[in-house]
């Protein structure tokens, strides 16, 4: 039996070597670890921290998350900040799963415009702007948002199904018609009628911008951002106009995940995500628009952007507190109202 | 057994990539007949069988059944019973329905079709088995079921391809007594195919012995053994020696003189178409010479020659011999007699009592 | 050396280490692979019987509980039913039926080819199994997008331009095309097994060709037609990159709907609900086509 006896030995030097060689490399360097949405916004993203990893002697390690993925690394507490957006974060917050924003570490947060602070835990580090997509060569620019229903765009419209902006959209319906939030059903009716002028209900980006360059639709909802990107690298014909009523923020929010190791160090980096160096980035790379009001952007730069300084105030925003508790329910009225 | 034809093929070719499989084949067969076509694999008789069964349509010529031309027609425009080498019976189907099967197709009443089932059964002694998949039939039952699926549809011929070679020996025998007796009481015309010549002889009217594609012979199995054709059919139906020699002399009868190779002179069957002076091949079957111990004056037919080989088969002895002539063929003879068994190096003299001149 | 050799050289050797190594060898590569089925399988499908049993409220994580209102959600709400549920069967059933008849033929076609001249068109058929959904969804939309090639020809003979793409057509397309592979397969190995001289007998009894194929190789071919339609079905009914992509948001089949609910909007005991449900649906129609099919079909006995 001498063979198995010297086996075991040997696995198990290896093992405690191994274990020993890995506590004093993770002892040597501390390690946030931050979701982002994939793709581009993680690459600028990354160009981002790199000053911060500096500053800190930390490594901030980006994965890409997605929707519910989000929820269960957050319940797992496997990340330490997370990008994502006010219907997922206010959700995990409702779990206690997120650390209050501390002004101390994040002085930052007192520079942001009032529509990005959501509530304690959730901030919007920037916005996009849901606007009226439209191909010019096809139609006038809209004006309104009550355009999209008129009878002449016959499926030539399409939405993205129960998303964010089509809540915020079905809100401001219900304002409008004197509703609110809370007594929305003027809004589901507006809803049900722009969708009997809906072709598809979209659901990834390169669906949307193949519909444009077939021709399949001449109208619908999209962000600033895509619409340049569709326009300038993609050379389809679209413009994005801003309709009287208002607009929508896609809100890409930062929140810090409770009880993982290095708390203090992740306010920080939620700072440092916010603050103007940072927004610039994003702006050059993504096309958003900081919400750090202290952020000066190049006039070249901010003539690309449809959101500015002067029209931020019109962004529309639903009570998205509220809307978290009764989601589900607008859920089962949007599938059985809206989107048949 | 009538005159009429049931079967006819003429001048029928088939060739498959540059191969002729079929070379001017031509055949006819009575009513009534119980024909074999014998040959070795690749003879062409399996190629014969499929045509007449309409699963191979022939490059040239024509196949006639009961004087209707049937050459492009498919099989199941003839009414031809078909018997397979591996029986062919549908594992799907119970013994009753592969019986009922074809009458089903012809839409007989229910009465009718389970009548003539059961007289099919009961002709090849299998009554009772009506419900049985095949899987749960032995070897021989399984042919017989075959047999009476061809039966049951009351067919103008039946055609049997090698049917009794999956078979044991024993078996074999008792099926080939069973299948004849069958024909002779229904006197339905059978062309039955198989490379065993012993099969061939027992059974048939006719043997029809097929090489390369070519017909070599036909005629009744005496005819066929005793006077082969040629060569191959010699060789192919039993043992057969073949000596060279010269035609002395043609007598009437077809009978001729031919002196061998030794100078030996023999009396042999001479087909027509044998001159005095041609060059000959005889053929001499082991069974027809006749070993004679003691010197003794000499006789006609005979000729010296040397023991070499002694092969003891128990019922009979096979021996080789050097004509005492020169030439160096060996002869092969049998002894069934109760004479002693002679050594090697043992002289003797050997009578041949019949011969053949073949034909090529 | 051959195997029983190896095992028993094996066993020698083992019996000194003072245990019997080649038992252990015998009986852990049964065993192993039963443990990975176990694992990897059985375990997880535990734990979302679990979450399909549990709550799902805004403001704290699922907690399991035995609550069947996630089934209750589903199963009593005459829309989900009306939408779901009965899209789900019914695409799932047609698509299988099509891709039958079509599998059928192509199967047939290529068992009768001698063996070296089928591998041609059996790699075009095959093919597309090798192609990834998404890819594969992208040429089917270029083919029957409003204005597409399919919208050319439909022109061209005179038949009205109807939509296909992101309607519940396109997306049977979508499933047949999926299916249609799955179905031929298994069906050419059994074609080409037939014995041909079951056929001959049935032609030399009177069958002619139509005849022959119904009572002879229809039936024979019964196991290949089995495997490949349950293949064809189960993957059906669980799709979700067809309707999701192809169905333009109208199509609602139940595994895409799981998959939303699950990757979309969070609400895990709902999707695993929904999830479950359909694995049930499956098995049940799975169970009474076997049961159908063996009573109709001897050659499944």
């Amino acid at each position: 039996m001498k063979w198995i006896k010297s086996r075991a030995v040997l696995a198990g030097l290896i093992v405690t070597a191994v274990a020993t060689f890995g506590s004093v490399a993770a002892a040597q360097q501390r390690e946030l670890i931050l979701s982002g949405f994939g793709g581009a916004y993680d690459e600028a993203m990354a160009e981002s921290v790199k000053s911060f990893e500096k500053e800190n002697n930390v490594k901030v390690t980006i994965i890409p998350g997605s929707g519910a993925n989000n929820i269960a690394r957050v319940r797992n507490k496997e990340i330490d900040v997370i990008v994502s957006d006010p219907v997922f974060a206010l959700r995990m917050e409702a779990e206690g799963s997120f650390a209050p924003l501390d002004a101390k570490l994040i002085p930052n947060l007192k520079a942001l415009h009032p529509k990005a602070i959501y509530s304690d835990a959730v901030i919007a580090a920037n916005f996009g702007a849901y606007v009226i997509a439209y191909n010019p060569a096809e139609v006038k620019p809209p004006e309104s948002w009550y355009d999209l229903a008129k009878p002449e765009y016959k499926g030539r419209i399409a939405l993205r199904g129960f998303r964010p902006e089509n809540i915020e959209l079905i809100t401001l319906f219900a304002k409008l018609a004197g509703g609110s939030e809370r007594n929305p059903d003027a809004g589901f009716a507006e809803l049900a009628k722009i969708a009997r002028n809906i072709d598809v209900w979209i659901n990834a980006h390169a669906d949307h911008l193949e519909l444009y360059r077939n021709d399949q639709i001449a109208m619908s909802m999209w962000t600033d951002g895509r619409i340049a990107w569709a326009r300038d690298v993609e050379g389809v014909k679209i413009q994005g106009a801003i309709p009287k009523e208002g607009f929508f923020p896609l809100s890409s929010t930062l929140s810090v995940v409770a009880g993982r190791p290095n708390g203090e160090l992740s306010q920080k980096l939620v700072n440092h995500l916010l603050s103007p160096e940072s927004g610039v980035r994003m702006a050059e790379k993504l096309g958003y628009f900081p919400t750090n009001r202290n952020t000066v952007l190049p006039p070249e730069l901010q003539a690309k952007l449809m959101l500015n300084p002067k029209n931020i105030d019109d962004l529309q925003s639903a009570d998205w507190k509220y809307i978290v508790t009764v989601y589900d329910q607008w859920q089962s009225r949007w599938d059985r109202e809206v989107q048949r | 057994m009538s005159d009429s034809i049931d079967i006819e093929l003429s001048h029928c070719g088939k060739r498959y990539r540059n191969v002729d499989v079929l070379n001017d084949v031509s055949l006819q067969i009575k009513r009534g007949e119980f024909v074999t076509v014998l040959g070795p694999s690749g003879c062409g008789k399996t190629t014969t069988l499929r045509i007449i069964g309409g699963f191979i349509i022939p490059d040239e010529g024509q196949v006639t059944i009961r004087g209707r031309n049937v050459t492009h027609l498919p099989p199941y425009r003839r009414n031809i019973g078909v018997v397979f080498q591996n029986y062919a019976l549908w594992p799907h189907m119970t013994v009753f329905e592969i019986l009922a099967f074809g009458l089903r197709i012809r839409k007989l009443a229910r009465e009718e079709i389970a009548r003539r089932v059961d007289r099919a059964l009961e002709m090849v002694r299998l009554t009772g088995l009506k419900d049985r998949y095949p899987r749960e039939l032995s070897g021989g039952q399984q042919q017989r079921v075959a047999m009476a699926r061809a039966l049951a549809i009351d067919p103008e011929v039946i055609i049997l391809d090698e049917p009794l070679s999956n078979l044991d020996r024993r078996l074999r025998e008792d099926m080939r007594i069973e299948l004849k007796r069958l024909q002779r009481s229904l006197g339905v015309t059978m062309l039955f195919v198989t490379h065993d010549q012993e099969e061939a002889l027992s059974m048939s009217d006719r043997v029809v012995v097929m090489q390369s594609g070519r017909i070599q012979q036909v005629a009744d199995p005496r005819t066929v053994y005793e006077r082969p054709a040629n060569s191959f059919v010699a060789g192919f139906l039993g043992s057969a020696n073949f000596i060279d020699g010269d035609v002395l002399a043609i007598e009437g009868n077809e009978r001729g003189r031919v002196r061998l190779a030794g100078g030996s002179v023999v009396d042999a069957y001479a087909p027509s178409g044998v001159r005095s002076g041609d060059k000959v091949r005889v053929i001499v079957r082991p069974e027809w010479m006749l070993l004679r111990r003691e010197p003794s004056p000499v006789a006609a037919n005979e000729f010296s020659g040397v023991v070499r080989e002694v092969i003891y088969e128990g019922a009979a002895v096979r021996y080789g011999l050097s004509p005492d002539d020169g030439s160096d063929t060996l002869l092969f003879l049998q002894e069934r007699s109760n004479a002693d068994v002679l050594e090697p190096g043992d002289k003797v003299r050997i009578n041949v009592s019949n011969a053949v001149i073949a034909e090529d | 050396m051959s195997a029983t050799q190896s095992l028993q050289r094996t066993e020698i050797r083992g019996r000194g280490l003072g245990v019997n190594a080649g038992e252990l060898l015998g009986r852990s590569s049964v065993f192993l692979p039963f443990v990975f089925v176990v694992v990897f399988f059985f375990i997880p499908m535990g734990w979302l019987v679990a979450t399909s049993l549990s709550t799902h409220e805004i403001g704290s994580p699922p907690e399991f509980t035995g609550t069947l209102e996630h089934y209750a959600r589903f199963w009593t709400d005459p829309f989900y039913l009306e939408t779901a549920l009965w899209t789900t069967i019914k695409l799932s059933v047609l698509s299988t039926v099509f891709a039958l008849l079509i599998g059928y033929v192509l199967a047939y076609y290529i068992a009768e080819l001698p063996p070296q001249r089928r591998g041609l068109i059996t790699s075009m058929v095959v093919v597309s199994l090798a192609v990834n959904i998404v890819i594969r969804i992208f040429g089917l939309n270029v083919l029957l997008m409003n204005g597409g090639l399919v919208h050319s020809v439909f022109g061209l003979i005179g038949m009205p331009r109807i939509r296909i793409m992101y309607t519940e057509l396109g997306v049977l397309i979508g499933l047949i095309q999926i299916a249609v592979p799955y179905v031929v397969l298994p069906l050419i190995g059994v074609i080409a097994a037939i014995d041909p001289a079951l056929k001959e007998a049935a032609a030399s009894v009177g069958a002619n060709r139509y005849r022959t194929f119904w009572a002879v190789t229809f039936p024979l071919s019964l196991p290949g037609v089995v495997a490949g339609t349950l293949i064809a079905f189960t993957l059906n009914a669980a799709a979700f990159a067809i309707p999701a992509l192809m169905g333009g948001g109208r199509v609602r089949m139940m595994g895409m709907m799981a998959y939303e609910q699950a990757a979309i909007q969070g609400n895990f005991p709902f999707a695993a609900a929904i999830g479950i449900s359909l694995t049930i649906l499956s098995l049940l129609i799975t169970a009474i086509y076997l049961f159908v099919v063996s009573r109709t079909f001897r050659t499944l006995r």
